[in-house]
């Protein structure tokens, strides 16, 4: 059956299928339809218009040179005008440089393969690489990309900001991600038998366990927080904005003063912040928050009485 | 006609004609148009669009001369308008395929492009994958860097002209990096406050082009002043072996478990907010000026409640 396409979508996809089924002649449908992630059905109703599509040019007749047997197999008489990869927009050019060129420091990648690429990429599109894309590579990170791609449980000592504790658990990974600049494994965690995502960079030591995984992933989940959690209003000071930026806060005032919501799974990082922030800032609205940034820096007075 | 079966004939045609053709050609020698009236033209203008957004450009020159079709437009599709010429091995097409599932932008430009070069989906989800954003101004920004053009925009409640020479991502966010005034400045793009007004080729100064780190060191404790003050911090054992991976300058190990380390404070901002990133796990040892300013705002903290 076709999917629902809008026609330079629908037009898009006949092409890329009829340049990469020309480049692997001969070929059938059932193959194209996987290679491009479709339905069997629906690949062959996109393929098999384009057998009928002919014009003619000063009465010599033109077509597209595909023929679609009923058997699924596909044959390509003649692609002069269309057989080769199309040109690119500046965004998709920029875009697949700069992915190409940040995958190159990444484990799991072919390197070689992958620079004559960029090399060719570059010379064909014109542009520059004025675009530079830093990963990290934090220092477990292709231990955790092995483990997760050969689906290994892996053993893992954690530092949990939230918790401000330091675990030893088995987890089995699902997804290795990079969000907002950092890289998380989402896992399931034998410890607390339940779906759990880890900062990579907090990841103390980690060790292969050779035990398969026996989990399958039940798909993306929220990172922390919730919608469950309490929720800290705060007023920020106008100098601070750049702290709270990299945060998953709602703004709800933001013309004279800048007050920020904060959901509030625990209150560690809540009084890391608060500390941060500084004495400008404060605690509006729920009294619950309201002495925890005092609490937390008398705590601290004392350390300094201390030392 | 089927608007897909029209497109594409109207592709085959353009691309099969060995020179250019005129509206009034297109409709006396093919039967994608019922006429030359303004409703069949507004159909062939909505297919040249769908061409367009699929990255097929139609190339259109002026008829001369002097009869009456003087003034009117030819229409072509030129090896140049459609292909690039790109050879790649099985190998570079796949590693670039893996590149670009590995590192996705939100605008799906890599997608894209892959489509365009006949790449379809790869057989397993890649075991890393970054997701980037892709704010508007990013196509902008990198053609004035790569086309050498001054740009203009609203930065800080201030109208900004610069002289642009790199743009970089680092953890999650986007940066320019340029020239205002002949000075070096870093502009964070979520922070523009303005569209990016391009300026000519070359309107821009050759400055050398610095890579990133060059540009912004990595380091946030370092942004500032070129000199600052080295501060020496305790911190906990809990959190020691992070510290140690993350910055170094460890001088000093404590049997239990805690580390003693040295910082070049330049920014008194940026180092209270690492410091106390940590919490009661670090405490400021020396120098005393550092010292008395964290007790300041600690004693100014516990006070307002």
């Amino acid at each position: 059956m076709r999917k629902r396409r809008t026609n330079d979508e629908r037009l898009a996809l006949q092409l890329a299928m009829i340049l990469w089924a020309h480049e692997h002649q001969p070929v059938t449908v059932a193959e194209v339809a996987a290679h491009f992630g479709l339905d069997p059905d629906d690949a062959y109703s996109e393929l098999y218009p384009l057998q009928g599509i002919e014009v003619a040019v000063n009465d010599e007749f033109h077509n597209l040179g595909v023929v679609v047997e009923d058997d699924g197999e596909i044959f390509f008489d003649m692609n002069p005008l269309f057989g080769r990869p199309r040109q690119l927009e500046r965004g998709e050019a920029m875009g697949l440089l700069a992915a190409a060129n940040a995958a190159l420091r990444l484990p799991g990648t072919d390197v070689d393969s992958l620079k004559t690429a960029v090399s060719k990429l570059g010379n064909a599109l014109g542009i520059g690489s004025s675009l530079s894309v830093e990963i990290t590579d934090p220092e477990h990170l292709k231990v955790v990309e092995r483990a997760t791609r050969d689906r290994e449980r892996i053993r893992i000592e954690y530092y949990a900001r939230w918790t401000d504790e330091v675990s030893i658990r088995t987890v089995e990974p699902y997804e290795t991600i990079n969000v907002e600049g950092n890289w998380y494994l989402r896992a399931h965690c034998l410890l607390r038998d339940d779906h759990r995502t880890f900062r990579i960079d907090r990841i103390e030591n980690v060790e292969l366990t050779g035990e398969i995984c026996l989990r399958t992933d039940p798909g993306n989940q929220p990172f922390t927080g919730g919608d469950e959690a309490p929720v800290a209003r705060i007023e920020v000071p106008a100098h601070a904005r750049w702290m709270i930026e990299p945060l998953p806060v709602q703004i709800v005032e933001d013309d004279e003063r800048l007050v920020i919501d904060l959901p509030v799974s625990s209150t560690v990082f809540l009084e890391s912040l608060l500390l941060r922030l500084g004495p400008d800032a404060r605690i509006v609205g729920d009294d619950s928050f309201r002495d925890v940034a005092s609490d937390v820096a008398q705590r601290l007075l004392v350390r300094y009485k201390e030392s | 006609m089927d608007k897909n079966e029209r497109i594409w004939k109207l592709l085959m045609y353009l691309r099969a004609s060995a020179t250019p053709v005129s509206w009034a050609e297109m409709v006396r020698d093919t039967d994608l148009y019922l006429d030359d009236g303004p409703s069949s033209k507004k159909t062939f203008e909505r297919d040249k669009k769908d061409l367009r957004s699929c990255g097929i450009a139609i190339h259109t020159e002026t008829i001369g001369g002097s009869d009456e079709a003087a003034g009117g437009t030819r229409y072509a599709i030129r090896d140049a308008d459609l292909f690039l010429n790109l050879q790649l091995s099985a190998n570079e097409g796949l590693a670039l395929e893996m590149a670009a599932t590995i590192v996705q932008f939100d605008a799906a430009w890599e997608m894209d492009a892959l489509a365009k070069l006949g790449a379809g989906a790869l057989p397993s989800p890649p075991p890393l994958r970054a997701q980037l954003s892709a704010p508007e101004e990013l196509v902008s920004l990198h053609n004035a860097v790569d086309r050498r053009r001054r740009i203009s925009f609203m930065y800080g409640g201030v109208a900004r002209e610069v002289e642009p020479t790199l743009v970089f991502w680092r953890r999650g966010s986007w940066y320019v990096h340029g020239y205002q005034n002949g000075i070096a400045k870093n502009f964070k793009v979520d922070r523009f406050q303005s569209d990016v007004a391009e300026g000519p080729d070359n309107s821009s100064s050759n400055y050398e082009v610095p890579d990133s780190a060059e540009a912004m060191s990595k380091d946030p404790l370092l942004h500032g002043p070129d000199e600052g003050i080295i501060a020496r911090v305790l911190v906990d054992a809990v959190l020691a072996r992070q510290i140690e991976r993350d910055r170094g300058g460890v001088v000093e190990r404590r049997d239990d478990g805690s580390v003693v380390v040295e910082v070049d404070v330049r920014s008194p901002g940026a180092f209270r907010s690492w410091l106390f990133g940590m919490r009661d796990h670090a405490v400021v040892l020396s120098p005393p000026e550092v010292v008395e300013d964290v007790i300041s705002w600690l004693r100014a903290l516990a006070g307002a409640r």
